[in-house]
């Protein structure tokens, strides 16, 4: 079908990295190819219009980053409405210190999550986090700031004796949307 | 975290190794059953957008909360549908004080404006309450400081606005808005209009639209405020790609087209026809 010419070559391309990107976000490796095959799903439908597009992989990321947004918030309901904890998520095979950063960053609100990784992983400056996730830069300086340090306090104190010693982040419905630095 | 790059890098590594997706055909197909959905909803297209209109309400400090609308509710073009906008006070110890609370403690941080707080609007939908706050400005301001939120009636929820640089607002356009709350039943979306505007279209994938009505906070202010929110049928995509505002015999005074930007920013909104704001006329009356 022409409308879809080039689709599957963009999705063998780019869905892995797409995934990969996603999964510290989620913190769940399920969650992480659910979003991404949601949102490339997404893609194909307007494949036509997508295509020419300088990068159509920056377009699937911000709708899987909303997803896993939207979809964060509804499994947190969810959990609190069932008053039980879900099975554990599901993880790839990573080293200790990687695995640390992953427990840290699901005790972050989703947004700041979504900052960190567009920041730190992709390396956009925060003009471009701020564009991907739909908000002023002044919010996004104001995650990367919270963020950094609610990761700087609980993997410096990684030791035993230090875990416990932090508060765990507000949950993200009760969570303060800073406006600015 | 000095080497939070490195740590990411090597989830993401691990997680992009270790996934397995359901492939291409899947994702068409499933592409495939959206369009289905969404081509069939539209053909009912059933609009529900709260949309009001209130004066401000002045509150002169933390221990004056009246948010009395000032005016009647603007009146509603078809196929705008204005419902339970909330007049009355916001009395002490309900999650609706402390959300304007919340509102007020951000609006202070900015350095422009004037230093009352101004409700511009307030409301119920889908079970939840809503607000829109606001600093009017004052002569020099150049930005305009306001914010919006949307709360669950046990008072969790958030609220967004415009950002701030070393406390001040970027300079005031005429036509914006920002992404809100988004569920699995509606997407809210809030923003900024010009005055001379008699409600502002919102423009959603695939062509469907709303038309909303808006939050006139009176001549204090150089732009209208307004709110929607707009259903989803079956997770339908309520992406906004554009927003239009329309005067009282519907021409269009100003519009942007977020489908040309796929970052869909919404600063790129660019006005078709002049609009008053200030730096191009529009006058504060001291």
């Amino acid at each position: 079908m022409a409308d879809l010419d080039g689709f599957e070559e963009f999705y063998a391309g780019a869905v892995s990295r797409l995934v990969g990107q996603l999964f510290p976000v989620t913190g769940d490796l399920h969650e992480a190819e659910e979003v991404v095959q949601e949102a490339l799903a997404r893609a194909s439908a307007r494949w036509s219009r997508l295509r020419d597009y300088d990068v159509p992989e920056a377009w699937v990321r911000r709708v899987a980053m909303n997803l896993a947004a939207e979809r964060g918030r509804r499994l947190r309901r969810q959990a609190r409405a069932l008053l039980r904890v879900g099975p554990p998520p599901a993880v790839p095979a990573v080293s200790p210190d990687a695995l640390a950063l992953v427990e840290a960053l699901r005790l972050l609100p989703i947004r700041q999550r979504q900052a960190i990784v567009l920041h730190h992983l992709l390396g956009m400056t925060v003009v471009e986090v701020a564009r991907t996730l739909s908000t002023p830069p002044g919010s996004v300086k104001s995650w990367l700031a919270r963020g950094r340090r609610a990761l700087g306090a609980r993997l410096a104190d990684d030791e035993p004796a230090g875990l416990g010693r932090d508060r765990p982040a507000r949950p993200e419905g009760t969570t303060r949307k800073a406006l600015g630095p | 975290v000095n080497d939070l790059h490195d740590r990411l890098a090597e989830l993401a590594e691990a997680a992009a190794r270790d996934s397995h997706t359901e492939g291409a055909a899947a994702a068409i197909r499933r592409g495939r059953r959206r369009r289905r959905h969404r081509t069939g909803g539209s053909a009912a297209v059933a609009l529900l957008v709260v949309v009001a209109a209130v004066g401000a309400a002045r509150l002169t400090g933390w221990g004056a909360v009246d948010a009395r609308p000032a005016g009647p509710p603007a009146s509603t073009l078809p196929p705008t549908v204005s419902i339970d906008m909330s007049t009355g006070p916001i009395l002490d110890g309900t999650p609706e004080r402390q959300a304007l609370d919340d509102l007020t403690h951000e609006l202070r941080r900015c350095r422009t404006g004037d230093a009352g707080i101004d409700v511009i609007g307030k409301g119920r939908a889908h079970g939840r309450f809503w607000i829109v706050a606001a600093r009017a400005p004052v002569p020099g301001d150049k930005g305009l400081c306001w914010v919006n939120g949307l709360w669950a009636r046990d008072g969790s929820g958030n609220f967004s606005g415009i950002g701030m640089t070393g406390g001040l607002p970027p300079e005031i356009k005429p036509l914006t808005y920002t992404g809100g709350t988004v569920t699995d039943t509606f997407v809210e979306v809030t923003g900024t209009m010009p005055r001379q505007a008699a409600r502002v279209r919102v423009v959603l994938a695939g062509g469907t639209s709303v038309d909303v009505a808006p939050l006139d906070p009176g001549d204090g202010y150089p732009v209208k405020f307004f709110i929607a929110f707009v259903p989803r049928r079956d997770g339908s995509d309520a992406e906004v790609t554009g927003l239009r505002a329309l005067d009282a015999s519907g021409r269009t005074i100003a519009e942007c087209d977020t489908a040309a930007d796929p970052y869909q920013d919404p600063s790129s909104c660019t006005p078709k026809s002049p609009v008053k704001y200030p730096g191009e006329g529009w006058r504060y009356e001291d």
